[in-house]
Parts: C-alpha cells; sequence; structure tokens
C-alpha cells in the first residue's frame, strides 16, 4: 500500500530483493513493473528506518534508483521506453529469488536425515607407544635451560600470527631434514612462540594422516607421510 | 552382482573418501558407459542394506544412513542446521553450478563472500577455477558432502526449480 509507514527491522530480511518480495507479498502483488512502482514509497520509507552499514548501504540504493526510473515511467507513460534492460533485470532478479526461496521451501518440508560418511582411521600403529602424550609432559622434552630460548612477549598468548608462513616453514624443515626430532625442533624455530605452534601444527598433520610419529633410535621423530 | 560390481564395491570401501569415475573406470579397465552400468547394479544392490551410493558428476562415495539407526544416535549425527543465509546461497549454488561469486550475489541483490566462505569452510561447496577472457575465476560447486547433508544421493533428487511463479498473485 503506497504511503503506508512501519518499521522493518534489519533482521526480517536479508537484502534489498528479499525486502522487495516482502513488500510484494504484503501487498498481494504479482512480480511486475507496475507492482515495482507501487512498491517503491514502501521500499524508500523502510531503508530510511534501518541503519544501513557502507557495505551493504550500496546494494540497497541501487535498488532504490532502478525502482525510482520504474516509478518515473508508471508517471510519464509517454517517455521514451527504449532502454528497458535495467526494468527486466530487476523483474528478473526477483523471479529468480522467488523460485530459489520456493526451491528452499520445498527441500527444507522433504528434508530427509543427513548421511554419514565414514570416519578416517589412524593408520600410524608405531603411535601406541603415545597416546598418553599430553601438552603437560610436552616439557619432559623441552631442552634444559643453557638451550633455552628467551621469550618474545611476557605474557604467553598463543596468537593467530602468520600460521601459513608457520606451516611453510615447517614443511621446509621437513623437505631439509626428511625427519625432525621432537626434542630438537627449538633448533629450527626463533622462539618459544614458533616452537610451540611448529609442535602444534605437527600434531595437527599427525592427526590428520599428513606426518606420523616415528620412534627412533635418535628420539621421537615426526616425518612426513 | 557381476565381478565388476564387487570390485567397485570393494575400492569404495578402501577409498572411503570416494573416487573419481575416470579413476574408477581406469582401475577396472572398463568403459564410462559400462562403469554407470555397474553404479546402477551396486546402487540397487545397497538400497536395502544401510549404505547408499552417492554420485556427482565426477564422483561416487559410500555413504550411511541414518534414519535407521536409534533415535538417539541419530540426534547426535544430525547435521548442522543452517542459517538462511547460508541455505540461500547454497541452494543458488546447488541449482546453478558451476556459478561464480558475482553471480550469486545479482541473484541474492546482496554481499555474499562470508556466506560463500562459511560454506567452503563447512566442504558444502568448493571452488574450481574457470577461465574466463583469459583470467581464472572461481566457480562454485556442489560437493558430496552437500549430497550427505540433504539425506540425497545425486543432484538429481533435488526438486525441480519453480520457474516464473509469482509468491502471490496479481491484485
Amino acid at each position: 500500500m503506497e504511503g503506508s509507514t512501519y518499521t522493518v527491522q534489519l533482521e526480517n530480511f536479508a537484502g534489498p530483493l528479499d525486502l522487495l518480495l516482502q513488500l510484494i507479498e504484503r501487498n498481494k502483488l504479482d512480480i511486475c513493473d507496475i507492482s515495482l512502482a507501487k512498491v517503491t514509497n514502501d521500499y524508500l520509507t523502510s531503508i530510511q528506518n534501518i541503519e544501513l552499514d557502507p557495505a551493504t548501504a550500496n546494494w540497497f540504493l541501487d535498488i532504490a534508483s532502478r525502482l525510482i526510473l520504474l516509478k518515473s515511467r508508471a508517471l510519464l507513460p509517454n517517455h521514451n521506453q527504449d532502454n528497458q534492460e535495467p526494468l527486466e533485470d530487476l523483474t528478473e532478479q526477483l523471479q529468480e529469488l522467488s523460485a530459489i526461496r520456493q526451491a528452499i521451501k520445498q527441500i527444507t518440508d522433504s528434508a530427509k536425515p543427513s548421511l554419514q560418511f565414514a570416519k578416517k582411521s589412524s593408520t600410524n600403529t608405531k603411535v601406541s607407544h603415545f597416546t598418553n602424550l599430553d601438552l603437560v609432559n610436552f616439557t619432559q622434552f623441552y631442552p634444559t635451560k643453557q638451550h633455552q630460548l628467551k621469550p618474545t612477549t611476557k605474557s604467553f598468548k598463543l596468537k593467530r600470527q602468520n600460521p601459513i608462513y608457520l606451516r611453510k616453514k615447517l614443511h621446509s624443515m621437513w623437505q631439509a631434514n626428511q625427519q625432525l626430532e621432537i626434542q630438537q625442533l627449538h633448533t629450527y624455530c626463533d622462539s618459544h612462540y614458533e616452537t610451540v605452534v611448529c609442535f602444534l601444527l605437527a600434531l595437527e598433520m599427525v592427526k590428520d594422516n599428513k606426518a606420523k610419529i616415528v620412534n627412533d633410535t635418535k628420539g621421537i621423530m615426526v616425518e612426513l607421510v | 552382482m557381476n565381478l565388476i560390481t564387487q570390485q567397485l564395491h570393494s575400492l569404495l570401501m578402501i577409498n572411503t573418501g570416494g573416487l573419481e569415475k575416470l579413476k574408477l573406470a581406469e582401475l577396472l579397465n572398463v568403459s564410462t558407459d559400462e562403469l554407470e552400468k555397474n553404479l546402477t547394479e551396486l546402487s540397487e544392490y545397497l538400497n536395502k542394506s544401510g549404505v547408499v551410493l552417492l554420485q556427482t558428476e565426477t564422483i561416487v562415495q559410500l555413504a550411511a544412513q541414518t534414519d535407521i539407526l536409534p533415535k538417539d544416535l541419530q540426534k547426535e549425527l544430525r547435521s548442522e542446521q543452517l542459517s538462511a543465509a547460508l541455505l540461500e546461497v547454497l541452494t543458488i549454488v546447488a541449482y546453478h553450478q558451476p556459478i561464480t561469486q558475482l553471480e550469486i550475489e545479482t541473484m541474492r541483490g546482496i554481499g555474499s563472500e562470508q556466506t560463500i566462505k562459511g560454506l567452503v569452510e563447512r566442504n558444502l561447496i568448493q571452488p574450481k577455477a574457470k577461465k574466463i577472457d583469459g583470467i581464472s575465476i572461481p566457480h562454485y560447486s556442489t560437493t558430496q558432502a552437500f549430497l550427505a547433508h540433504l539425506g540425497i544421493t545425486s543432484l538429481r533428487e533435488l526438486p525441480p526449480l519453480p520457474k516464473n511463479k509469482a509468491p502471490n498473485a496479481a491484485q
């Protein structure tokens, strides 16, 4: 209904097309140019009543400008109607989105229980000695005081600093050395932080079956699979 | 069940992550048409078991049915409820794949980068680079995990997309 004012909460619609579809539905209209012209005022009122962040504002304003163009053509029927493209696009967009919404409803209404894939089992039989290995006991593998590096920060917090770089560093250590000895990991790293993160990355790779733990005569080794 | 179908079954049991159809045809030394026939035979054989055959355009994988399990186990294994935005992008990809981020955003009328990222992280869609005018652009398609999430064995089981239907009749 043109001229009606109401507050529309942002969380009630996912975007400008969603808002348009709701306005069309509320007014019991069909998706066509005339209907879009009719809901232009409602749309403009709605977007004035909500706070839009810059990232989403341009999407709403784009639709607003197309609606205003539609409405102006409805008001000026003798105006040159040659350039219909933006309007046909909008109608088509709404029809496609409406079809997707109906498909979602059909899928959720006929929802079947999900299927499950087989879980990957660990093939690292040599790990059996270390099933009780936990981070608390990691200190027994940590070097003695004379080899300890000074901490880079006072409070030891694992920050997400460039994990991709550390992962690449770990890989290049492996390529150079074939196997990495856990007790000597600190010799390859520049700080406490790097040593612990590399250790955790190595454990993650063991968990994903990309590396395995081997009990060698030299000590506990981690090697790439 | 013929020998090729039995071999298919064995290979899929060993390779729990699924196998490409071309690879399967190569391993079993059969043509792709013959492979399809054996996949159909295997699928029919598995129909009455607790296991089904999932097929995308290129990959085949075995998956277990959960609706036959005790209710409390079913509850544990239930897949994540997706938000409306995730479901919308996922449905757009399912029906229009392969599709680019720009095309998805045009259809939705809103930015979708984070939503697409969320679906990729959940392994429900995957990007594949495709060259358009010499520029490599990721195109998104659904995965086997998507089929498993919906409890279907192939995209053919998706309901047909309604065409040009208005949400309400005109006044």
